[in-house]
Protein backbone atom coordinates (compact mmCIF):
# COMPACT_ATOMS: atom_id res chain seq x y z
CA UNK A 1 0.00 0.00 0.00
CA UNK A 2 3.01 2.66 1.02
CA UNK A 3 4.64 1.37 -1.99
CA UNK A 4 2.02 1.61 -4.52
CA UNK A 5 1.75 5.11 -3.08
CA UNK A 6 5.65 6.34 -3.16
CA UNK A 7 5.46 4.74 -6.70
CA UNK A 8 2.38 5.92 -8.32
CA UNK A 9 3.04 9.36 -7.21
CA UNK A 10 6.29 9.43 -7.95
CA UNK A 11 5.49 8.32 -11.48
CA UNK A 12 2.91 11.06 -11.87
CA UNK A 13 5.28 13.69 -10.28
CA UNK A 14 8.13 12.81 -12.90
CA UNK A 15 5.42 13.02 -15.72
CA UNK A 16 4.18 16.01 -14.38
CA UNK A 17 7.41 17.64 -14.38
CA UNK A 18 8.19 16.55 -17.63
CA UNK A 19 5.23 17.64 -19.34
CA UNK A 20 6.04 21.07 -17.70
CA UNK A 21 9.91 20.98 -18.66
CA UNK A 22 8.54 20.96 -22.18
CA UNK A 23 6.80 23.94 -21.76
CA UNK A 24 10.29 25.91 -21.04
CA UNK A 25 9.14 29.42 -22.16
CA UNK A 26 6.18 29.82 -20.52
CA UNK A 27 8.03 28.90 -17.57
CA UNK A 28 10.27 31.64 -17.66
CA UNK A 29 7.88 33.99 -18.66
CA UNK A 30 6.23 33.22 -15.39
CA UNK A 31 8.62 33.79 -13.58
CA UNK A 32 9.48 37.46 -15.65
CA UNK A 33 5.65 38.14 -14.86
CA UNK A 34 6.49 37.70 -10.70
CA UNK A 35 9.75 39.76 -11.39
CA UNK A 36 7.20 42.38 -13.08
CA UNK A 37 4.47 42.20 -10.13
CA UNK A 38 6.72 42.80 -7.39
CA UNK A 39 8.66 45.56 -9.10
CA UNK A 40 5.03 47.44 -9.74
CA UNK A 41 3.84 47.24 -5.98
CA UNK A 42 7.29 48.20 -4.73
CA UNK A 43 6.37 51.72 -6.20
CA UNK A 44 3.10 51.69 -6.05
CA UNK A 45 3.98 51.50 -2.18
CA UNK A 46 6.86 54.17 -2.52
CA UNK A 47 4.05 56.66 -4.25
CA UNK A 48 1.48 56.03 -2.19
CA UNK A 49 2.17 53.13 0.54
CA UNK A 50 2.25 56.47 3.60
CA UNK A 51 -1.33 56.66 3.39
CA UNK A 52 -1.91 53.24 4.11
CA UNK A 53 -0.05 52.70 6.90
CA UNK A 54 -2.82 53.40 9.54
CA UNK A 55 -4.67 50.46 8.54
CA UNK A 56 -1.93 48.14 8.79
CA UNK A 57 -0.77 48.14 12.38
CA UNK A 58 -1.01 44.80 12.95
CA UNK A 59 1.13 44.29 10.32
CA UNK A 60 4.08 46.47 11.43
CA UNK A 61 2.46 49.02 9.11
CA UNK A 62 4.85 48.46 5.40
CA UNK A 63 2.23 47.91 2.72
CA UNK A 64 5.16 46.48 0.26
CA UNK A 65 5.44 43.65 3.04
CA UNK A 66 1.80 43.43 2.93
CA UNK A 67 1.27 43.23 -0.52
CA UNK A 68 4.28 41.46 -1.24
CA UNK A 69 2.93 38.58 1.15
CA UNK A 70 -0.92 39.21 -0.51
CA UNK A 71 -0.08 38.35 -3.58
CA UNK A 72 2.55 36.19 -3.22
CA UNK A 73 0.49 33.88 -1.08
CA UNK A 74 -2.97 34.31 -3.11
CA UNK A 75 -1.12 33.01 -6.22
CA UNK A 76 -0.09 29.88 -3.95
CA UNK A 77 -3.77 29.69 -3.16
CA UNK A 78 -5.25 29.76 -6.14
CA UNK A 79 -2.66 27.25 -7.85
CA UNK A 80 -3.81 25.15 -4.91
CA UNK A 81 -7.63 25.81 -5.86
CA UNK A 82 -7.09 24.77 -9.41
CA UNK A 83 -5.03 22.48 -8.97
CA UNK A 84 -7.04 19.24 -8.67
CA UNK A 85 -9.23 20.42 -11.27
CA UNK A 86 -6.39 20.89 -13.81
CA UNK A 87 -5.47 17.13 -13.66
CA UNK A 88 -8.41 16.28 -14.76
CA UNK A 89 -8.96 19.01 -17.83
CA UNK A 90 -5.21 17.80 -19.00
CA UNK A 91 -6.52 14.00 -18.70
CA UNK A 92 -9.31 14.89 -20.63
CA UNK A 93 -7.65 16.84 -23.03
CA UNK A 94 -4.68 14.72 -23.82
CA UNK A 95 -7.71 11.67 -24.26
CA UNK A 96 -5.87 9.68 -21.46
CA UNK A 97 -8.73 10.04 -19.02
CA UNK A 98 -9.96 6.20 -20.05
CA UNK A 99 -6.39 4.75 -19.85
CA UNK A 100 -6.49 6.38 -16.13
CA UNK A 101 -10.02 5.77 -15.31
CA UNK A 102 -8.93 1.62 -15.72
CA UNK A 103 -5.69 2.00 -13.77
CA UNK A 104 -6.03 0.52 -10.21
CA UNK A 105 -6.55 2.97 -7.40
CA UNK A 106 -9.25 4.75 -9.10
CA UNK A 107 -9.58 8.70 -10.49
CA UNK A 108 -10.11 10.49 -7.26
CA UNK A 109 -6.69 9.23 -5.73
CA UNK A 110 -5.03 9.72 -9.32
CA UNK A 111 -5.93 13.08 -9.39
CA UNK A 112 -4.84 13.61 -5.41
CA UNK A 113 -1.33 12.70 -6.85
CA UNK A 114 -1.45 14.77 -10.22
CA UNK A 115 -2.20 18.07 -8.27
CA UNK A 116 1.34 17.15 -6.03
CA UNK A 117 3.51 18.71 -9.02
CA UNK A 118 0.97 21.86 -8.70
CA UNK A 119 1.54 22.50 -5.35
CA UNK A 120 5.42 22.14 -5.77
CA UNK A 121 5.11 24.21 -8.56
CA UNK A 122 3.27 26.98 -6.84
CA UNK A 123 5.44 26.58 -3.79
CA UNK A 124 8.38 27.53 -5.75
CA UNK A 125 6.88 30.65 -7.15
CA UNK A 126 5.61 32.00 -3.68
CA UNK A 127 9.21 31.54 -2.72
CA UNK A 128 10.30 33.40 -5.79
CA UNK A 129 8.24 36.19 -4.89
CA UNK A 130 9.50 36.12 -1.61
CA UNK A 131 13.14 36.01 -2.47
CA UNK A 132 13.01 39.15 -4.72
CA UNK A 133 11.03 41.17 -2.40
CA UNK A 134 14.03 40.16 0.07
CA UNK A 135 16.75 40.65 -2.07
CA UNK A 136 16.18 43.19 -4.19
CA UNK A 137 13.52 45.56 -2.67
CA UNK A 138 15.22 44.74 1.22
CA UNK A 139 11.60 42.78 2.14
CA UNK A 140 12.60 42.10 5.95
CA UNK A 141 11.83 38.52 6.19
CA UNK A 142 14.08 38.78 10.17
CA UNK A 143 11.35 38.33 12.22
CA UNK A 144 10.08 35.05 10.72
CA UNK A 145 8.06 32.06 12.53
CA UNK A 146 8.91 29.97 10.57
CA UNK A 147 7.03 27.15 12.39
CA UNK A 148 3.82 29.30 12.90
CA UNK A 149 4.32 30.02 9.13
CA UNK A 150 4.49 26.82 7.96
CA UNK A 151 1.72 25.68 10.23
CA UNK A 152 -0.71 28.15 8.96
CA UNK A 153 0.41 27.30 5.35
CA UNK A 154 -0.17 23.26 5.52
CA UNK A 155 -3.59 23.90 7.44
CA UNK A 156 -4.70 26.46 4.11
CA UNK A 157 -3.45 24.09 1.82
CA UNK A 158 -5.83 21.72 2.76
CA UNK A 159 -9.22 23.96 3.14
CA UNK A 160 -8.03 24.79 -0.52
CA UNK A 161 -7.54 21.36 -1.73
CA UNK A 162 -11.04 20.69 -0.37
CA UNK A 163 -12.38 23.61 -2.07
CA UNK A 164 -10.50 22.49 -5.63
CA UNK A 165 -11.35 19.06 -5.45
CA UNK A 166 -15.50 20.66 -4.55
CA UNK A 167 -14.70 23.03 -7.62
CA UNK A 168 -13.51 20.49 -9.55
CA UNK A 169 -17.02 17.98 -8.99
CA UNK A 170 -19.17 21.13 -10.00
CA UNK A 171 -16.80 21.19 -13.12
CA UNK A 172 -17.64 17.61 -13.77
CA UNK A 173 -21.55 18.94 -13.57
CA UNK A 174 -21.57 22.07 -14.92
CA UNK A 175 -18.49 21.35 -17.47
CA UNK A 176 -17.10 24.94 -18.26
CA UNK A 177 -18.53 26.65 -15.71
CA UNK A 178 -16.83 26.91 -12.54
CA UNK A 179 -19.10 28.44 -9.78
CA UNK A 180 -16.66 27.80 -6.83
CA UNK A 181 -13.51 28.60 -7.82
CA UNK A 182 -14.79 31.47 -10.09
CA UNK A 183 -16.65 33.24 -7.10
CA UNK A 184 -13.58 32.24 -4.64
CA UNK A 185 -11.13 33.53 -6.91
CA UNK A 186 -12.65 36.63 -7.47
CA UNK A 187 -14.13 36.95 -3.69
CA UNK A 188 -10.38 36.55 -2.43
CA UNK A 189 -8.73 39.34 -4.62
CA UNK A 190 -11.50 42.03 -3.65
CA UNK A 191 -12.75 41.30 0.27
CA UNK A 192 -9.79 38.64 0.92
CA UNK A 193 -6.98 41.11 2.21
CA UNK A 194 -4.73 40.56 -0.95
CA UNK A 195 -3.81 43.91 -1.88
CA UNK A 196 -5.29 46.20 0.81
CA UNK A 197 -6.31 45.39 4.71
CA UNK A 198 -9.80 43.96 5.17
CA UNK A 199 -10.46 46.80 7.68
CA UNK A 200 -10.84 49.32 5.31
CA UNK A 201 -14.13 47.34 3.97
CA UNK A 202 -17.44 48.62 5.09
CA UNK A 203 -19.30 46.54 7.41
CA UNK A 204 -21.25 44.76 4.71
CA UNK A 205 -18.70 43.71 2.86
CA UNK A 206 -16.69 42.68 6.23
CA UNK A 207 -19.44 40.27 6.85
CA UNK A 208 -18.36 38.69 3.59
CA UNK A 209 -14.58 38.93 4.10
CA UNK A 210 -14.82 37.17 7.51
CA UNK A 211 -16.23 33.73 6.04
CA UNK A 212 -13.18 33.93 2.86
CA UNK A 213 -10.11 31.41 4.38
CA UNK A 214 -8.30 33.59 1.93
CA UNK A 215 -8.80 36.46 5.13
CA UNK A 216 -7.98 34.03 7.38
CA UNK A 217 -4.73 32.55 6.04
CA UNK A 218 -3.40 36.24 4.56
CA UNK A 219 -3.82 37.58 8.28
CA UNK A 220 -1.83 34.63 9.41
CA UNK A 221 0.78 35.04 7.63
CA UNK A 222 1.61 38.23 8.03
CA UNK A 223 1.43 38.07 11.48
CA UNK A 224 3.77 35.06 11.54
CA UNK A 225 6.30 36.02 8.81
CA UNK A 226 6.21 40.14 9.06
CA UNK A 227 5.79 40.18 12.48
CA UNK A 228 6.89 36.84 14.08
CA UNK A 229 3.90 35.62 15.69
CA UNK A 230 3.55 32.87 17.81
CA UNK A 231 1.14 29.87 16.81
CA UNK A 232 -0.61 31.14 20.17
CA UNK A 233 -1.28 34.64 19.17
CA UNK A 234 -2.58 32.97 15.79
CA UNK A 235 -5.52 30.80 17.67
CA UNK A 236 -8.27 32.47 16.19
CA UNK A 237 -6.85 32.54 12.04
CA UNK A 238 -5.51 28.65 12.87
CA UNK A 239 -8.92 27.79 14.67
CA UNK A 240 -10.98 29.06 11.42
CA UNK A 241 -8.31 27.30 9.07
CA UNK A 242 -8.49 24.19 10.99
CA UNK A 243 -12.43 23.74 11.35
CA UNK A 244 -12.35 24.70 7.74
CA UNK A 245 -10.00 21.61 6.60
CA UNK A 246 -12.32 19.52 9.38
CA UNK A 247 -15.67 20.04 7.42
CA UNK A 248 -14.27 20.60 4.03
CA UNK A 249 -12.04 17.52 3.79
CA UNK A 250 -14.91 14.97 4.08
CA UNK A 251 -17.48 17.05 2.60
CA UNK A 252 -15.11 17.53 -0.81
CA UNK A 253 -15.05 13.96 -1.27
CA UNK A 254 -18.60 13.44 -1.14
CA UNK A 255 -19.04 15.73 -3.61
CA UNK A 256 -16.78 14.53 -5.75
CA UNK A 257 -17.77 11.31 -5.79
CA UNK A 258 -21.51 12.35 -6.33
CA UNK A 259 -20.73 14.43 -9.63
CA UNK A 260 -18.43 11.32 -11.06
CA UNK A 261 -21.02 9.06 -10.18
CA UNK A 262 -23.91 11.45 -12.03
CA UNK A 263 -21.36 12.17 -14.75
CA UNK A 264 -20.90 8.57 -15.51
CA UNK A 265 -24.90 8.35 -15.22
CA UNK A 266 -25.24 11.36 -17.79
CA UNK A 267 -21.94 10.05 -20.20
CA UNK A 268 -20.13 13.24 -19.94
CA UNK A 269 -17.16 12.06 -17.78
CA UNK A 270 -14.86 12.21 -20.95
CA UNK A 271 -16.10 15.44 -21.79
CA UNK A 272 -14.99 19.26 -20.70
CA UNK B 1 -14.28 -12.86 -20.16
CA UNK B 2 -17.28 -10.34 -20.65
CA UNK B 3 -21.30 -11.08 -20.20
CA UNK B 4 -23.59 -8.31 -20.68
CA UNK B 5 -26.88 -8.98 -19.61
CA UNK B 6 -30.13 -6.97 -20.82
CA UNK B 7 -28.31 -3.59 -20.85
CA UNK B 8 -30.61 -0.56 -20.67
CA UNK B 9 -29.45 3.18 -21.18
CA UNK B 10 -30.73 6.10 -21.91
CA UNK B 11 -29.30 9.35 -22.20
CA UNK B 12 -31.17 12.84 -21.64
CA UNK B 13 -30.08 15.41 -23.97
CA UNK B 14 -30.81 19.41 -23.24
CA UNK B 15 -32.26 21.05 -25.89
CA UNK B 16 -32.56 24.72 -24.46
CA UNK B 17 -32.38 26.22 -21.01
CA UNK B 18 -36.15 26.52 -20.97
CA UNK B 19 -36.88 22.80 -22.56
CA UNK B 20 -36.93 19.66 -20.42
CA UNK B 21 -34.05 17.33 -21.84
CA UNK B 22 -35.32 14.96 -24.40
CA UNK B 23 -34.65 11.25 -23.69
CA UNK B 24 -32.36 9.28 -25.69
CA UNK B 25 -32.23 5.61 -25.79
CA UNK B 26 -28.65 4.41 -26.20
CA UNK B 27 -28.95 0.85 -25.55
CA UNK B 28 -32.35 -1.29 -25.00
CA UNK B 29 -31.95 -4.73 -23.41
CA UNK B 30 -28.27 -5.73 -25.02
CA UNK B 31 -27.00 -8.98 -24.06
CA UNK B 32 -23.82 -10.08 -24.96
CA UNK B 33 -21.05 -12.72 -23.97
CA UNK B 34 -17.42 -13.27 -25.52
CA UNK B 35 -14.23 -15.34 -24.49
CA UNK B 36 -10.71 -15.58 -24.50
CA UNK B 37 -9.55 -15.76 -28.07
CA UNK B 38 -12.26 -14.43 -29.74
CA UNK B 39 -13.09 -11.03 -31.98
CA UNK B 40 -16.84 -9.69 -31.17
CA UNK B 41 -17.30 -6.91 -33.72
CA UNK B 42 -19.96 -4.30 -32.76
CA UNK B 43 -21.65 -2.84 -35.90
CA UNK B 44 -23.58 -0.22 -36.26
CA UNK B 45 -24.25 3.39 -38.12
CA UNK B 46 -23.42 6.45 -36.07
CA UNK B 47 -25.51 6.75 -32.91
CA UNK B 48 -26.39 3.22 -32.72
CA UNK B 49 -24.87 2.88 -28.93
CA UNK B 50 -21.53 1.22 -30.31
CA UNK B 51 -19.26 3.29 -28.43
CA UNK B 52 -21.68 3.86 -24.68
CA UNK B 53 -21.73 0.35 -24.82
CA UNK B 54 -17.96 -0.07 -24.82
CA UNK B 55 -18.09 2.60 -22.38
CA UNK B 56 -20.45 0.49 -20.39
CA UNK B 57 -17.95 -2.27 -20.53
CA UNK B 58 -15.22 -0.40 -18.79
CA UNK B 59 -16.91 1.63 -16.67
CA UNK B 60 -16.95 5.32 -17.90
CA UNK B 61 -20.74 5.00 -18.24
CA UNK B 62 -23.16 3.58 -16.04
CA UNK B 63 -26.01 1.81 -17.15
CA UNK B 64 -29.36 2.22 -15.93
CA UNK B 65 -30.31 -1.25 -15.36
CA UNK B 66 -28.52 -4.78 -16.55
CA UNK B 67 -25.42 -6.89 -15.36
CA UNK B 68 -22.05 -6.41 -16.72
CA UNK B 69 -19.57 -9.20 -15.67
CA UNK B 70 -15.94 -8.25 -16.59
CA UNK B 71 -13.49 -11.15 -15.68
CA UNK B 72 -10.03 -9.86 -16.27
CA UNK B 73 -8.14 -6.42 -16.27
CA UNK B 74 -9.06 -4.54 -19.52
CA UNK B 75 -7.09 -2.38 -21.85
CA UNK B 76 -8.57 0.55 -24.28
CA UNK B 77 -7.76 1.89 -27.75
CA UNK B 78 -10.10 4.00 -29.27
CA UNK B 79 -9.63 6.28 -32.60
CA UNK B 80 -10.72 9.66 -31.05
CA UNK B 81 -7.36 9.25 -28.99
CA UNK B 82 -4.38 6.92 -28.14
CA UNK B 83 -4.68 7.79 -24.58
CA UNK B 84 -0.77 9.01 -24.28
CA UNK B 85 0.70 12.02 -23.72
CA UNK B 86 1.94 13.84 -26.81
CA UNK B 87 4.58 16.16 -25.17
CA UNK B 88 6.28 12.84 -23.56
CA UNK B 89 8.21 10.26 -25.94
CA UNK B 90 7.03 7.19 -26.57
CA UNK B 91 9.43 5.24 -23.18
CA UNK B 92 8.33 7.82 -21.20
CA UNK B 93 4.43 7.34 -21.71
CA UNK B 94 4.89 3.38 -21.56
CA UNK B 95 7.16 3.63 -18.28
CA UNK B 96 4.49 6.17 -16.70
CA UNK B 97 1.62 4.00 -17.55
CA UNK B 98 3.39 0.52 -15.87
CA UNK B 99 4.21 2.66 -12.75
CA UNK B 100 0.32 3.43 -12.60
CA UNK B 101 -1.01 0.02 -13.27
CA UNK B 102 1.50 -1.08 -10.71
CA UNK B 103 3.60 -3.66 -13.08
CA UNK B 104 7.09 -4.29 -12.61
CA UNK B 105 9.27 -2.39 -14.52
CA UNK B 106 11.38 -5.14 -15.32
CA UNK B 107 8.77 -7.51 -16.40
CA UNK B 108 6.82 -4.28 -18.32
CA UNK B 109 10.52 -3.79 -20.10
CA UNK B 110 10.81 -7.80 -21.13
CA UNK B 111 7.40 -7.92 -22.40
CA UNK B 112 8.05 -4.63 -24.31
CA UNK B 113 11.23 -5.96 -25.57
CA UNK B 114 9.19 -9.14 -26.70
CA UNK B 115 6.55 -7.38 -28.71
CA UNK B 116 8.52 -4.36 -30.32
CA UNK B 117 9.38 -6.22 -33.44
CA UNK B 118 6.34 -8.09 -34.15
CA UNK B 119 4.51 -5.18 -33.74
CA UNK B 120 6.77 -3.51 -36.46
CA UNK B 121 7.87 -0.55 -34.00
CA UNK B 122 11.31 0.85 -33.74
CA UNK B 123 12.64 3.76 -32.37
CA UNK B 124 10.67 4.84 -28.52
CA UNK B 125 12.68 7.79 -28.14
CA UNK B 126 10.51 10.40 -29.96
CA UNK B 127 8.02 12.32 -28.63
CA UNK B 128 4.74 11.07 -29.22
CA UNK B 129 3.51 13.51 -31.16
CA UNK B 130 6.34 13.13 -33.58
CA UNK B 131 4.04 9.46 -35.19
CA UNK B 132 2.08 8.40 -37.53
CA UNK B 133 -1.83 7.77 -36.10
CA UNK B 134 -0.86 4.43 -37.29
CA UNK B 135 2.51 4.00 -34.96
CA UNK B 136 0.46 5.50 -32.26
CA UNK B 137 -2.11 2.73 -32.71
CA UNK B 138 0.57 0.30 -32.49
CA UNK B 139 2.07 1.90 -29.55
CA UNK B 140 -1.44 1.94 -27.71
CA UNK B 141 -1.69 -1.86 -28.84
CA UNK B 142 2.34 -2.27 -27.32
CA UNK B 143 0.85 -0.81 -24.06
CA UNK B 144 -1.61 -3.09 -23.47
CA UNK B 145 0.25 -5.87 -24.52
CA UNK B 146 3.73 -4.93 -21.91
CA UNK B 147 0.74 -4.43 -19.00
CA UNK B 148 -0.74 -7.85 -19.94
CA UNK B 149 -4.32 -6.55 -20.27
CA UNK B 150 -6.56 -9.80 -20.97
CA UNK B 151 -9.46 -8.03 -22.23
CA UNK B 152 -9.03 -5.00 -24.87
CA UNK B 153 -12.09 -2.87 -26.20
CA UNK B 154 -11.08 -1.10 -29.49
CA UNK B 155 -13.45 2.00 -30.63
CA UNK B 156 -12.93 2.62 -33.97
CA UNK B 157 -9.53 1.76 -33.67
CA UNK B 158 -8.62 2.11 -37.76
CA UNK B 159 -10.46 5.57 -37.74
CA UNK B 160 -8.37 7.99 -39.76
CA UNK B 161 -5.74 5.80 -40.91
CA UNK B 162 -4.76 4.74 -44.50
CA UNK B 163 -5.44 1.45 -46.04
CA UNK B 164 -1.86 0.07 -45.76
CA UNK B 165 -1.98 1.14 -41.91
CA UNK B 166 -5.03 -0.25 -41.53
CA UNK B 167 -4.23 -3.53 -42.58
CA UNK B 168 -1.48 -3.79 -40.19
CA UNK B 169 -3.49 -2.69 -37.29
CA UNK B 170 -6.18 -5.84 -38.28
CA UNK B 171 -3.27 -8.30 -38.70
CA UNK B 172 -2.32 -7.43 -35.07
CA UNK B 173 -5.69 -7.68 -33.80
CA UNK B 174 -6.46 -10.94 -34.84
CA UNK B 175 -2.90 -12.24 -33.66
CA UNK B 176 -3.80 -10.49 -30.10
CA UNK B 177 -7.20 -13.14 -30.33
CA UNK B 178 -5.44 -16.17 -31.81
CA UNK B 179 -2.08 -16.32 -30.54
CA UNK B 180 -2.26 -14.63 -27.31
CA UNK B 181 -5.70 -15.50 -26.60
CA UNK B 182 -7.04 -11.76 -25.88
CA UNK B 183 -10.91 -11.67 -25.90
CA UNK B 184 -11.19 -8.65 -27.93
CA UNK B 185 -14.50 -6.36 -28.72
CA UNK B 186 -14.30 -3.85 -31.67
CA UNK B 187 -16.82 -1.06 -32.49
CA UNK B 188 -16.67 0.10 -36.07
CA UNK B 189 -18.97 0.76 -38.51
CA UNK B 190 -17.45 -0.86 -41.25
CA UNK B 191 -19.07 -3.84 -42.34
CA UNK B 192 -15.81 -5.17 -44.18
CA UNK B 193 -13.87 -4.66 -41.15
CA UNK B 194 -16.28 -6.28 -39.35
CA UNK B 195 -16.55 -9.60 -41.14
CA UNK B 196 -12.62 -9.64 -42.27
CA UNK B 197 -11.96 -9.63 -38.31
CA UNK B 198 -14.46 -11.09 -36.34
CA UNK B 199 -15.64 -14.73 -34.95
CA UNK B 200 -18.74 -13.04 -33.68
CA UNK B 201 -21.06 -10.07 -34.79
CA UNK B 202 -23.57 -8.11 -32.86
CA UNK B 203 -25.45 -5.38 -35.48
CA UNK B 204 -27.17 -2.65 -33.24
CA UNK B 205 -29.59 0.18 -34.77
CA UNK B 206 -30.70 2.89 -31.88
CA UNK B 207 -29.47 0.95 -28.87
CA UNK B 208 -31.52 -2.29 -29.73
CA UNK B 209 -29.57 -5.18 -30.94
CA UNK B 210 -30.81 -6.36 -34.34
CA UNK B 211 -28.02 -9.37 -34.99
CA UNK B 212 -25.77 -11.39 -32.93
CA UNK B 213 -24.33 -14.82 -34.56
CA UNK B 214 -21.31 -15.83 -35.68
CA UNK B 215 -20.32 -13.55 -38.27
CA UNK B 216 -18.69 -16.51 -40.96
CA UNK B 217 -22.34 -18.55 -40.13
CA UNK B 218 -24.56 -16.35 -42.50
CA UNK B 219 -21.80 -13.71 -44.25
CA UNK B 220 -24.45 -12.76 -47.09
CA UNK B 221 -27.38 -12.58 -44.38
CA UNK B 222 -25.30 -9.83 -41.76
CA UNK B 223 -24.57 -7.79 -45.42
CA UNK B 224 -28.01 -7.82 -46.30
CA UNK B 225 -29.53 -6.85 -42.82
CA UNK B 226 -26.84 -3.53 -42.35
CA UNK B 227 -27.12 -2.94 -46.01
CA UNK B 228 -31.08 -2.44 -45.23
CA UNK B 229 -30.01 -0.47 -41.59
CA UNK B 230 -27.78 1.86 -43.56
CA UNK B 231 -30.53 2.50 -46.28
CA UNK B 232 -33.04 2.92 -43.39
CA UNK B 233 -30.88 5.33 -41.38
CA UNK B 234 -29.72 7.70 -44.52
CA UNK B 235 -33.82 7.54 -45.57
Amino acid sequence: MKNDFINTSAAIVRRDFLIASSYRLAFFMDTIYIAVSVTLFFFISRAFGANASPYLKDFDGDYFSFVLIGIAFNSYLVSSLRAFGRGLSLEQSDGTLETIILAPGGLLRLLVYSSLVDFIFAGLKTIFYLIIGAFIFKFDLSKINLLASLLVLSLTTLVFWALGIISTGLNLIFKRADPLGWALEGLSKLLGGVYFPVSVLPAYLAVISGILPTTYALSALRKSIISGASIGQLVPELTFLALGAAVLLPLSLLIFKSALTKAKQNGSLLYN
Amino acid sequence: MIQLERIHKTFFVARGIFQPARPLTALNGVSLATGPGEIMAVLGPNGAGKSTLLKIICGLVTADSGMVTVKGTLGWLSGESDGFYPQLTAKQNLDFFASLYRVPQQKFDQRVAQYIRSLDLKDLDKPLWQYSSGIRRRLAILRILALDQGLILLDEPTKSLDPIACEKLHAIIKRLAKELNKTVIIATHNLKEAQTLADCLAILDNGRLIYYGKSADDCRNTETIYKQLLTKNEE
